[in-house]
């Protein structure tokens, strides 16, 4: 395949994110070879994407957290939301120190195990728990602590033999 | 003080809350810094985060367990931004000049840091400050799928399916998003590709 | 996908480390000897530096001793990813967790599990507790892949692991850590065997993207800290057991309740500041003792042991619960733990002790329904008494929640006069029982 300047320089981006096929991407690179000023394009749009990539994650201001966990605690968005008014802030203090009650008041559990009749899978549990808890400890190794995990996980999803069981 | 409140007569098992409170853990953190990326600036990027989340609750029982929500709630973020943008004066959120925050957290600010002089720091937050300034100059169409694509790393199908848009509009708009950006951030690039850094 | 932008940036990326190598400023470096600053300093760095290593950990899995490669990257304040590369039955597993969520990926099944954040302590971290359990010695400076490192001993002053780490004089990161049981000699060492700082790891590397058609399962489990073993009893439907005696320096740092599947289990959680003992709770009959492991006798009873290298679980049933206790500390300790939660009288010891501190029993029996050991709450009654505070704010102070700084401004005496006191208290406290038995 030969493509033109022009073609090759709307593909530019695509070719960058390695989302072409194999014919134009390799009709693109034929073409950066002889055009210089597709090689500088080429270069800017990768410098470019590079700083996107940099940007840091945006950290949610304080509060936040609070009130998208407990969103029934909070009317004043409600009434906003049903005025239409979008630009209103909402009450995030009050909502962050009600949440304190709420979350004590509610169990947040979740379990999607179910093949819980194994004995073994407690032992497994268990460990996962206290592997996790081992990250509060400051000077904890977190490789060690993920293979741990990573171990109990399979045994929790029935696909190795439980910790501590015979080797394989 | 548990209960959601009558009005919103939504009553939800033990359950079903955690349920919400996984969706939470697992998203609201990209939702915020997305919304943050599109809005520019933490007040508007938190109404919209919190406004999106309130869907979610209110819609919990129609959510398919472990079903991916990207989809859904990008969609969410993207309509609720073009809303904001209709109810603002133009200019405010897209003109040029206007006052950018950076975002917090990263600790750059509080934290000393070993590596790198204040200078150094400074620099960066400015940089920061520049990009997000020049993402707020592209259409919301724009804006959303480089903000999809450059900062949250998804493929060019998972954007299509986002925004309900064919695959070579995403393409095309990632495109036109990257040349815009790379004009006004033309500094920046130049002085990247020369090799010091900004 | 995230992987996918990753991978794009992987070269620019190597080029940003190569170059930020030789710029990296040391900071200042603390004065030699002085330890603690060398603690801090290594306290400090996951908060202000950014590195991706390779990392060996040497630890007995699988009934044999292993070891295990990893890429770890680490990005202030408190995200991780790790690459685990051989052996053969862990390459390809992937764990990513943003200081929110942990993710585990394995390829191989296409699965992903999803649980809380592994790295609370990044952010949490103090070492009060830790100084108040542990010798810290300095043992001097060692090159360590080519980088000068402090080496740091911590002894506890129970029984129990101590522990050498090899901490970056440039940037505070641990780059070896050694555990060794008396008992047993070293049950687990880690080392970087290459290491990179840099300022800034993309963002990109730290969060999770779901591979198409991947099934999810979640494994958040109940995590209340400020929860008593009395109010997770009442969620749980059963009467807690407390522990009366744990080694020295133990304290109870949370508890909580997970529910998986049909199994309801309380979680209490004891910390001496660097190591970490859970004992889990369930209904006997909820699950049944596992097939695998050794066969012990804990007080006469039968009891089961399972050596995980690193991490040691006894299991045994009492009083209609299922109980097992998981730790780092020497066998020997957990059976004497275990013995002692068994034969305990528990209006007995608490009267006990009610008269030897000369207490009213109400208080050592609310201080038992908020976990406390009868030896914690021997300390804080006699430090309570000595230095003319409430009780709660000595429990406080011995939970490392109220630094020596704090106490001895509310206190109004010097820290230097207050730690004499505190020194005393505790000695005095010690000859209370009761203990947990020598061997």
């Amino acid at each position: 395949m030969t493509l033109n300047h022009h073609r090759v320089s709307q593909l530019l981006s695509a070719y960058l994110d390695r989302e072409l096929g194999p014919a134009e991407t390799a009709a693109v690179q034929e073409h950066l070879l002889d055009c210089a000023s597709c090689r500088a394009a080429y270069e800017g749009l990768r410098t470019t994407k590079e700083l996107l990539g940099e940007l840091p994650v945006a950290e949610p201001p304080a509060g936040f957290w609070a009130a998208v966990r407990a969103p029934w605690l909070d009317r004043r968005a409600a009434a906003a939301r049903i005025r239409g008014v979008f630009g209103r802030r909402v009450a995030w203090a009050s909502a962050a120190a009600v949440l304190a009650l709420a979350l004590a008041a509610t169990p947040l559990v979740k379990g999607t195990i179910d093949r819980l009749h194994a004995s073994e899978i407690g032992v497994d549990l268990y460990v996962r728990q206290h592997a996790q808890a081992m990250g509060a400890e400051p000077f904890t190794d977190r490789a060690y602590l993920g293979l741990t995990t990573g171990d109990a996980d399979l045994v929790l999803s029935g696909d190795a033999p439980p910790a501590g069981a015979a080797p394989r | 003080m548990a209960r959601p409140n009558a009005s919103q007569a939504v009553s939800y098992t033990t359950e079903e809350l955690a349920r919400y409170e996984a969706i939470v853990q697992r998203y609201a953190r990209h939702v915020y810094n997305v919304a943050y990326r599109m809005t520019g600036n933490e007040a508007d990027a938190r109404d919209l985060a919190q406004e999106t989340f309130l869907r979610v609750y209110r819609a919990l029982r129609r959510v398919e367990p472990d079903a991916p929500l990207e989809s859904w709630l990008y969609r969410i973020v993207s309509n609720l931004h073009i809303d904001l943008l209709r109810k603002r004066p133009r200019g405010r959120v897209e003109s040029l000049d206007a006052p950018v925050d950076t975002p917090r957290g990263e600790l750059l600010r509080e934290m000393p840091d070993p590596g790198s002089s204040p200078e150094a720091i400074i620099e960066r937050e400015q940089l920061d400050a520049t990009i997000q300034r020049a993402l707020g100059t592209l259409s919301p169409d724009l804006r959303m799928v480089v903000v999809l694509s450059d900062v949250e790393g998804y493929s060019y199908e998972e954007i299509a399916m986002f925004l309900r848009v064919p695959l070579g509009t995403v393409k095309s708009r990632l495109h036109r998003a990257r040349q815009i950006l790379q004009q006004r951030l033309a500094r920046y690039v130049e002085a990247r590709r020369r090799g010091w850094e900004p | 996908m995230g992987v996918r932008a990753a991978a794009v940036l992987a070269p620019a990326l190597l080029v940003v480390l190569v170059a930020m190598g030789t710029t990296l400023a040391a900071p200042a470096p603390p004065a030699p000897g002085s330890v603690d600053r060398v603690l801090q300093l290594a306290l400090d760095a996951p908060r202000v530096i950014d590195y991706e290593g390779t990392k060996i950990i040497t630890v007995l899995r699988n009934g044999r001793t292993e070891t295990v490669t990893a890429a770890e990257f680490h990005k202030r304040p408190n995200m991780t990813r790790l690459e685990y590369l051989s052996p053969e039955d862990v390459a390809g597993r992937l764990i990513v967790d943003d200081g929110a969520t942990s993710w585990h990926y394995e390829p191989r099944l296409n699965t992903a599990f999803e649980g809380p954040t592994m790295n609370t302590g990044l952010l949490r971290g103090d070492l009060s507790l830790l100084h108040r359990n542990y010798r810290v010695t300095e043992l001097g400076t060692e090159e360590v892949i080519g980088r000068q490192a402090y080496v740091v001993l911590l002894t506890p002053n129970g029984p129990g692991v101590s522990r050498e780490l090899w901490i970056d004089q440039a940037t505070g990161t641990v780059l070896r850590t050694e555990e060794r049981d008396p008992s047993r000699g070293v049950v687990l060492t880690t080392y970087f065997s290459r290491i990179s700082f840099s300022l800034n790891l993309p963002a990109a590397y730290f969060r999770f993207r779901l591979p198409a058609g991947a099934r999810v399962l979640h494994l958040f489990p109940t995590v209340d800290e400020a929860a008593t073993p009395e109010v997770l009893g009442r969620q749980a439907g059963f009467t807690v057991l407390v522990p009366p005696v744990l080694p020295e320096g133990y304290t109870f740092s949370g508890g909580g309740i997970s529910r998986f599947g049909s199994l309801t289990s309380v979680n209490l959680q004891y910390s001496d500041g660097d190591s970490l003992m859970s004992l889990f709770e369930a209904p006997a009959g909820s699950i049944g003792a596992p097939a695998f492991g050794q066969d012990v006798r804990v007080g006469g009873r039968p009891a089961r042991f399972v050596d995980l290298g690193y991490f040691r679980v006894l299991i045994w049933d009492q009083r209609g619960l299922h109980l097992t206790a998981v730790g780092t500390m020497p066998t020997e300790t957990l059976l004497a733990i275990a013995g002692q939660l068994l034969s305990a009288q528990e209006q007995a010891l608490a009267h006990s002790v009610s008269q030897q501190v000369a207490v009213d029993p109400g208080t050592v029996n609310r201080l038992r329904r908020e976990g406390l050991t009868f030896p914690e709450i021997t300390r804080a009654v006699v430090l309570s008494q000595r230095l003319g505070i409430d009780v709660p704010t000595a429990v406080r102070f011995l939970q490392g929640r109220l630094s020596t700084a704090q106490l001895a401004h509310t206190v109004g005496v010097s820290p230097a006069a207050l730690q004499r006191g505190v020194r005393e208290a505790l000695e005095q406290a010690s000859s209370v029982g009761p203990h947990l038995p020598a061997h």
